[in-house]
This record gives C-alpha cells, sequence and structure tokens, in this order.
C-alpha cells in the first residue's frame, strides 16, 4: 500500500512525538554530551569535526557557539566549574602506538582546564586516559576516571579493573600551576605526573612532580574489588557534596549499572568494609548520571528491555522509582533543575522538566543475594566412611537438580594438606566436572562453566595450617570462594550452564564435612542496597 | 578562538541503515561496484597450488614487533609471515568491534576509548593502536605485496562483532541496545547482538560488502572467534515471538533443547546463506573456520556456538571450503583419531574443499606441540606427519590459526616448506 504524501507530516509528527513524551524540545547545537553552566545561560558540549573532536561552548540565548578546543588533539567530557571554568579531558596522541610505547610518550588523554579568561592548564598527563570529570560542587576537586595503574590489556578474564575511580584536589592543581599555560599542540605545560617514579613507588596514588615533596593531592579513590574486572565511568558528586554516583560495569559479561557511596566511605579502609552498592534496578542499563539540583534525583543514560534505544531515564534515589523521558542520550539536569539537555543523533535538545516528569515507575531489582539459603544434602563426617574418594555419593538425586538461575553453594572444611587435592567433583550430564573444588599450587580452586561450557575458576591462596572452612558459591553470574570467613574471591561469568542431569558427587579424602545447598549462604555478608545508601 | 555552527549531523554513533527485510535484500543482486570492483582488480591472482598452506595473520599481534600503524611495519609483518611458507595470507579486518580499515559501518573515531562512555579502555599498546582510522589504511598495499609474492589474498573476519567480551563490542552494537543478545532470563547483554532482528543481519551483510569492496580472493568467517556469542543469547524478543509461533503457550526451553537448537540454527543457516550468496555474486570464496570438531557429534563446537547443522550446508554447497581449526581428538591416539575425524569431514563436505589444522598453539590441546608430546615425538615430526595427514584425507591445504612473531619454531617452518 503506497502512503499519501498528504499523510506524511502527519506521521513525522507521530514520531517526533513518539520519540520524546515532551515534545516541547528544541535543538541547540550539534554535538554530545551537554553541560549546562552554572548559571544556565551556556551549554559545554562536545563534536567530532572530521576526526577531531572539539568542545564548544553554546549560548542558549542567541545559539552562537565559543570554541574552547578545535584541535589538533581530542577534547572532550566537559565539565564546568561553580566559577565558570571548563574542566575536559584533551590529548593529542599524534605518533603511533609503538613509537609511544617505546619511547614510554606521556602523550594519553589528559585533564585540562580552561579558565573563564581563557587560560588553559593541563591538570594530567601520562600514557593513560583521564576522562569524564566532574567537578564537586565546593570546585574544590575534580573527580574522574581513569586508567592510571591499571594492568596491561586489562581488557581481559583474568587482570583486575579497567578503569578506577579519581580525585584531584583543584584548589591545590590551581595554585601550584597559577601562571603556566599549557601549549595548545602538546603537553609541555607544567602539569600532575602520576607516573612520577615517586608516584608509582606508592603503588597507587600520584604526586605533584612539579613541585618539591609528596603531597598527596591526587589519588585513586575506588578500585575493583578482590578479582573483578570492573570498570567505572562519569563519577557525579550529589549537590550537597556527600554522595558519589557512577555508572559501573562488574565484569565484561555485565551491563552498566549506575552505584553510589557516600563520601564519608571513601577512605580506603572504608572502601573495603563498604563497598558500593546499586543505585538503579538491576533490570535496567544504566551509566552516565547527573544530579538534580535538589540532591533526590538523578538522570542518566539507560536502556530496558523492550525500548527502542537508548533513552533518558530520571530516577527518584530515596524511592528507586524510575522515568523514561525520551530517547537520548547523556542528560543532565540546568542548575535551576527546570530543563533537561540531552543528545540525539548527534543534536544536543534541551526541554523542561516539570512535575509530570517526576520518576513513576518501579522496575524489577533482582538481587541474588536475596535468595534464601536451604541445605539439600550434607555429611557431617565424610572422612571416616570407606574410600571415600571413590565412592558415589549421588546419582540421579532430584536435590541436586541446579538451573542455571539459581544460586549453589558448597560449605565444607577441608583438610588441604600438600600438593594437589579434589575435595568434591560434581558430574553432570551438562558436563563431567560442573562443579569442582580443589587445592592445587597453594590455592584452593572452585571450578565451573558458564552456559557455553567456557571454564571460570575462583582461586585464594590456601591458609597456613589445618583445616580449612571453605565456602564456594555459584549465582547465576559469578563464582565466589571464600576461605575462613574471608573475604571472597569473586569472578563473574555473565551465565552459568544448567545442571539439571546430575550423574554423580565425589567427596574427596581430605573433605571433613561438606554441605550442598541453594540460595545465598547466612553466613556471605550481603551488599549494602540503595535503601541503605539514601536512608 | 572561532564562533560558528552547522546544521550537519556529525555524529558517527548512527551509522544510518537501510532497514528491513535483510535476508531477501542479501539474496537479490548485490551492488554492481563491488561486483566490478572484484572483477576487474589490477592484478590477477596467484594460481592456486596443489597443496596450499594458508597463513592467518592478525597484525595486532605484531603491535610490539613492527610498527603496524605504518606501511613499512605492515610490509615486516608480512615478511615475517612469509617464514612459513605460506601459499595464501588470510588477513584480519577487525580485532573485537574495532576495525582494521576505515569502515563506513563502523566508523573509527569512536571505536578508541574513550570516546564512547560505554566502552572500557584496553591499555598497553594494543588499546592506542588506530587501525581503522584513514592513516593505517594498508589493504591495498598488503593485497599488492601478496600479488608480489604470488600469495593469494584473502580476509579473516570473526563471527560475531566482538572479541570475547563487551569492552570490543562494535559501535554498532553499542549505539543499538534494542538488538542486544540475551539470556533465557532476559538479560541483554551489550557483548553481541541477536541475529533475530533483520537489522542486525542487515548490518552484519553491509559489512561484509566493505570487506568484498577489498577485492580479496576469499573471506573466511571464523568460529573460534565468537565473540561469546551462541544460541544461549539469542532470546530476544522476536526469537521468542517466533518461538511462540512455532510452539504456542509453551514457553522458551534452556538452549540445549533440540527444538529451540533448530529453531535457532535455522536462523543462523539462513544468515551463513546469504553470507554465502553475496560472495558468491562477488567472485569470492567463502570458507567457514571451525573449531572443536570430532567424528562423533562435535559436541565442542555445539557448546561453543549451537547446533547449526554444518555438515548440511556443506554438502548444499553453501561454504566454498571448510577450514577445521582444531579437532577433538582422542589422547590415548592422537594420530589415528586424528585421521578418522579427517576422513569423517572429507566425506561430510562432498565437493566443498577442506583444509587441515597445523597450530603452533596448543589452545584446544590439539597443537603441533601437543600431538609431538603425545606421541613421543619432536615437534618438527609431529609436523610432518600433520601435513602428510592433512593431504592424505584428501586436504586441499592446511591452515595455520595463526601466525604470531616467531611462533612457529624454525624446523616446523623447515617441514612446511619441504611440503
Amino acid at each position: 500500500m503506497r502512503l499519501k504524501i498528504s499523510a506524511i507530516p502527519a506521521i513525522l509528527a507521530c514520531v517526533l512525538l513518539a520519540s520524546c513524551s515532551a515534545p516541547r524540545e528544541r535543538a541547540v547545537a550539534n554535538g554530545t554530551n551537554p553541560v549546562f553552566s552554572p548559571d544556565g545561560s551556556r551549554i559545554a558540549f562536545q563534536r567530532l569535526d572530521g576526526d577531531v573532536f572539539k568542545i564548544g561552548v553554546v549560548n542558549l540565548a542567541g545559539g552562537a557557539v565559543e570554541w574552547v578546543e578545535e584541535g589538533p588533539g581530542n577534547a572532550a567530557y566537559p565539565a564546568w566549574t561553580p566559577d565558570g571554568a571548563l574542566a575536559y579531558m584533551w590529548g593529542n596522541d599524534a605518533g603511533t602506538a609503538r613509537e609511544a610505547w617505546k619511547k614510554g610518550s606521556q602523550s594519553g588523554y589528559g585533564l585540562r582546564i580552561r579558565e573563564p579568561d581563557g587560560t588553559k592548564r593541563d591538570l594530567t598527563r601520562g600514557r593513560c586516559r583521564d576522562y569524564t570529570p566532574c567537578v564537586s560542587p565546593d570546585g574544590r576537586a575534580v573527580w574522574f576516571v581513569t586508567t592510571r595503574g591499571v594492568e596491561s590489556e586489562s581488557a581481559s578474564f583474568s587482570k583486575a579493573a579497567a578503569t578506577r575511580i579519581a580525585r584531584l584536589n583543584l584548589d591545590w592543581a590551581k595554585a601550584s600551576h597559577r601562571g603556566t599555560e599549557a601549549r595548545s599542540s602538546g603537553h609541555d605545560g607544567q602539569v600532575l605526573d602520576l607516573n612520577h617514579p615517586e608516584a608509582q613507588s606508592r603503588g597507587e596514588a600520584g604526586s605533584h612532580a612539579a613541585t618539591e615533596g609528596a603531597k598527596r593531592d591526587v589519588e585513586i579513590v575506588l578500585d575493583a574489588p578482590n578479582g573483578s574486572n570492573s570498570g567505572y565511568v562519569q563519577p557525579a558528586v550529589s549537590p550537597d557534596g556527600s554522595m558519589l554516583v557512577w555508572g559501573q560495569m562488574d565484569s565484561f559479561f555485565d551491563g552498566w549499572r549506575i552505584c553510589g557511596k557516600r563520601m564519608d566511605d571513601m577512605a580506603p579502609k572504608e572502601v573495603a568494609a563498604k563497598p558500593p552498592c546499586p543505585v538503579t534496578p538491576s533490570s535496567l542499563t544504566a551509566l552516565s548520571p547527573r544530579w538534580h539540583p535538589n540532591g533526590r534525583m538523578i538522570c542518566f543514560t539507560g536502556f530496558h528491555a523492550g525500548d527502542d534505544g537508548w533513552g533518558v531515564w530520571v530516577e527518584d534515589v530515596y524511592t528507586g522509582k524510575v522515568r523514561r523521558l525520551c530517547t537520548g542520550e547523556t542528560p543532565c539536569f540546568s542548575p535551576d533543575g527546570g530543563s533537561i539537555a540531552y543528545d540525539r543523533d548527534g543534536m544536543i535538545f534541551v526541554r523542561p522538566f516539570g512535575k509530570g516528569d517526576i520518576p513513576n515507575e518501579t522496575l524489577p531489582d533482582a538481587r541474588e543475594e536475596d535468595a534464601p539459603e536451604r541445605v539439600a544434602w550434607g555429611c557431617e563426617a565424610c572422612e571416616r566412611q570407606d574410600q571415600p574418594a571413590a565412592r558415589d555419593l549421588v546419582a540421579n538425586d532430584s536435590r541436586f537438580v541446579f538451573g542455571d538461575d539459581t544460586t549453589v553453594f558448597i560449605r565444607a572444611k577441608v583438610s588441604p594438606g600438600d600438593g594437589a587435592r579434589q575435595f568434591l567433583t560434581a558430574a553432570y550430564a551438562e558436563h563431567p566436572r560442573a562443579l569442582q573444588l580443589y587445592a592445587s599450587g597453594g590455592q584452593m580452586w572452585f571450578v565451573s562453566f558458564d552456559h557455553a561450557g567456557k571454564f571460570f575458576a575462583a582461586k585464594a591462596p590456601v591458609p597456613n595450617g589445618g583445616d580449612v572452612r571453605v565456602l564456594a558459591v555459584r549465582t547465576p553470574t559469578r563464582l565466589l570462594l571464600s576461605l575462613d570467613g574471608g573475604s571472597p574471591a569473586v569472578v563473574h561469568t555473565g551465565g552459568a550452564i544448567p545442571l539439571d542431569t546430575p550423574q554423580r558427587l565425589n567427596v574427596g579424602a581430605g573433605a571433613a564435612a561438606v554441605e550442598i545447598g541453594t540460595g545465598w549462604p547466612r553466613e556471605l555478608p550481603k551488599p549494602p542496597t540503595r535503601e541503605d545508601l539514601f536512608k | 578562538m572561532s564562533t560558528s555552527d552547522t546544521n550537519e549531523n556529525t555524529n558517527p554513533r548512527h551509522c544510518v541503515k537501510t532497514l528491513g527485510a535483510a535476508l531477501s535484500m542479501a539474496l537479490a543482486p548485490i551492488a554492481p561496484l563491488v561486483a566490478a570492483a572484484t572483477l576487474h582488480a589490477g592484478e590477477p591472482p596467484a594460481p592456486r597450488r596443489d597443496f596450499e598452506v594458508v597463513a592467518l595473520v592478525d597484525s595486532l599481534d605484531f603491535a610490539k614487533d613492527f610498527d603496524i600503524e605504518t606501511p613499512t611495519g605492515t610490509v615486516q609483518v608480512l615478511e615475517h609471515v612469509m617464514l612459513t611458507h605460506p601459499t595464501d595470507i588470510w588477513w584480519r579486518d577487525k580485532g573485537g568491534g574495532r576495525m582494521r580499515y576505515p569502515s563506513e559501518c563502523e566508523a573509527w573515531q569512536v571505536s578508541e576509548a574513550p570516546f564512547d562512555p560505554k566502552r572500557l579502555p584496553s591499555e598497553d599498546i594494543y588499546g592506542w593502536l588506530r587501525l581503522e582510522s584513514p592513516r593505517a589504511d594498508f589493504w591495498p598495499l598488503i593485497r599488492e605485496e601478496c600479488s608480489r609474492r604470488g600469495l593469494r589474498f584473502g580476509i579473516h573476519t570473526t563471527l560475531e562483532e566482538n572479541h570475547w567480551y563487551s569492552p570490543l563490542s562494535s559501535n554498532w552494537t553499542l549505539a543499538h541496545p534494542e538488538y542486544w543478545s540475551r539470556t533465557r532470563h532476559g538479560e541483554p547483554w551489550m557483548g553481541c547482538c541477536s541475529i533475530f532482528h533483520d537489522e542486525v543481519i542487515a548490518h552484519k551483510l553491509e559489512m561484509l560488502d566493505e570487506r568484498l569492496a577489498m577485492k580479496p580472493e576469499a573471506i573466511m568467517l571464523d568460529f573460534w572467534r565468537n565473540g561469546s556469542w551462541s544460541f544461549a543469547r539469542e532470546y530476544s524478543a522476536p526469537a521468542l515471538a517466533e518461538w511462540g509461533r512455532m510452539h504456542p503457550g509453551e514457553p522458551a526451553p534452556a538452549h540445549t533443547d533440540p527444538r529451540w537448537q533448530a529453531m535457532v540454527g535455522g536462523r543462523f543457516a539462513d544468515y551463513l546463506r546469504a553470507f554465502s550468496a553475496k560472495c558468491r555474486a562477488a567472485g569470492v570464496r567463502f570458507v567457514v573456520g571451525l573449531p572443536g570438531i570430532d567424528d562423533r557429534d562435535d559436541a565442542a563446537l555445539r557448546a561453543r556456538i549451537g547446533d547449526f547443522g554444518w555438515r548440511r550446508l556443506a554438502k548444499e554447497g553453501v561454504f566454498d571450503a571448510v577450514y577445521v581449526l582444531s579437532v577433538a581428538m582422542d589422547r590415548a591416539d592422537p594420530f589415528g583419531s586424528t585421521e578418522r575425524i579427517y576422513r569423517g569431514v572429507r566425506e561430510a563436505c562432498g565437493q566443498t574443499d577442506v583444509y587441515f589444522p597445523l597450530a603452533a598453539y596448543n589452545m584446544e590441546k590439539c597443537g603441533i606441540a601437543e600431538y609431538a608430546r603425545l606421541a613421543g615425538i619432536t615437534e618438527d615430526e609431529a609436523a610432518a606427519r600433520l601435513l602428510g595427514l592433512a593431504r592424505d584425507c584428501g586436504g586441499r591445504g592446511v591452515v595455520l590459526e595463526c601466525v604470531d612473531f616467531g611462533n612457529y619454531k624454525p624446523a616446523v617452518c623447515g617441514e612446511i616448506g619441504k611440503f
């Protein structure tokens, strides 16, 4: 059937209406990553122009654009300071990767600041990526993500985080660099050098190489937990400065989710004791958060199954309710909270944000940790039975049917002894070694497979001494291994092999007591919830 | 500072796609430009040999050895690969989602971390390479240099627009969450897209057009490098709708259910047929590289991908050649069991050319070193026996999966040269 020409405008109008629930949006510039200036009169943004990402500021009243950085080099992720300066990522990586690698080049992506008078200074540099800066409301610190100190080839199963969250004391940085202007073509300005040997010898935080002393003004504040290969992006400090939220990917088989933490809990000891907690529902892919000035809502880029693409979402972090406003990405509230800017298809839009946009939807928010413990089977004195290493304890027993959506745990007391020792092997038709617990090479190993038969292992050093209490957990997405009640090693699998057809369970010599069950083991701490964070 | 603004849409995130019935589109005559370019390539292709040695080359793996972002470095890679005495070189066109040529479909600028915040960066030298940028557009050079050396030039591409995990997803995948793959429990994963969306198939075939325009002798689709995609990730909305049509009222089963395997396998086979049709129309051979082959039921391949009936498709003539990348041999009888597997594959493939593995790496426990260890012989002796087996079992050649800097030992290269 052919469409009538006269129908086309109406269809276009419908498409426009469908793409955004509030049709009052207006385009203000070509670009992405918009952020309102402190007085709300301008928007800073980035634009890909040919081969170069450049940063501009559009005046909302007249539409004129002033270019802050327009090459050579790439500039992205603008963030305003309260006094009208702009911090952003900048780098001019002109050579080849091997040239830079061989000569130890510092030409990565660092942070640069451009003062209201046009003066520019490089804040950081290095063969790394410092990006998605956010300036604290008091203007005294810039928060950003960085690849500093991560292991090489971080995008692999076996290595640690791909990015970390860092903080730079901006007061001090500004004072230290007063009068030192960055050259536009290179990194020759005086900068904070986190790759300085002194900084590296401390293992994590940076130092100010250009000044004497080791004042610790830049620090890595959030790193991946034990064994995880997490990544972080776009930290955002709450308007009262008490809270930090950011996008987090727990593993390469997980999606982005916004997590948060109290600033009070950012000290290294607190970070370990109080891990970040998810802020957005588990069923929502979410990243790039920004705060509403009321400190109660955030906006972010999100996707929920069934959506037609990335959307502009808002959440009331106290209730957990969310709302998808329209198709778009990287939203940002205006300083008065009455407008929201975002980008879509390379165009920046601004639309009012009002009562009709208040989050009102509750999305599924499942937690693997909420499934109650249920012991399916156990032996209290396994070691006293005859020929324990060879016996078959279970065959075709329905108690051992564990779907790929079931959390399974093994609780055992074992005697690692010296050398390799197999404590438990569960054979299923789906995989002959579907669950294994053994000691080898001074490590305790808990092994399983994902739904495609790919091997995954959580391992931890065997403590010195005699018996060891082992808690091994296979959730639908992770393997956890805790020894003697310690913090568990965690490996993300992204999917578990379904264990529908049990064939044999071998409990080996050295396993003194074994329990197998489903649900979250009672002794394993549960991570904090959004409700814990936003009381 | 300048004050200007323009109205062009300069965002590369959204490569404009022609949507619709991708499969039927693919089977229609393809763009005449592609075919013309292919048929009128400058140099005549090197003649085929009686027994071919195909080297799979991923230039990224040479990043610390040569400056692969320069023409000189590219030729150095080629020269190094020549030590293995290849007759054919299949050059990798992408590493994960990052292309190794300037692509219209996968614009390079946002391939580079951190310009899309959804993409986590790779560190070390590999994360800084810009092999997809215009400054590293060496494909005509590679083709020319292969021709000068009497080598046939092909493209080695991967099954998924991802390498293993989500940081290496393609730009297109990151830009289109609505097509993301899902597990049975419904979780979308940004690592790959579901083939039950016509738009996904259209995008894959659009990228194939770009490769065909490079005038290769062949394109090899690599099933070992599957980007963690499998039938277990195909629980997307259109797949579930299809399941509902076929099995009204019945919830979707586990991916191991034969009916699920048949449904997804059928869709996947259609994609492979469309891929083949495009290659044929452009005069380019279509090759598949299959890991985990055995003489029973290819359990390893089924676990890795799913059951798509590759033997049936081979008989049907969908493929011009099958590269066996690894075999699940009997470790008690390595060469005997390998011969049985080879003969089974040869039998299954009918008129389709077959190539057998000669792998320096031992990732699937079936490399040259593993045969040598199990049989108590040297690696060059093992290589010689594998070469002989490949020939005696009707193989058209062997495939070196893959040639990296110095991974094929000189003695092994010597055996290849003698052969």
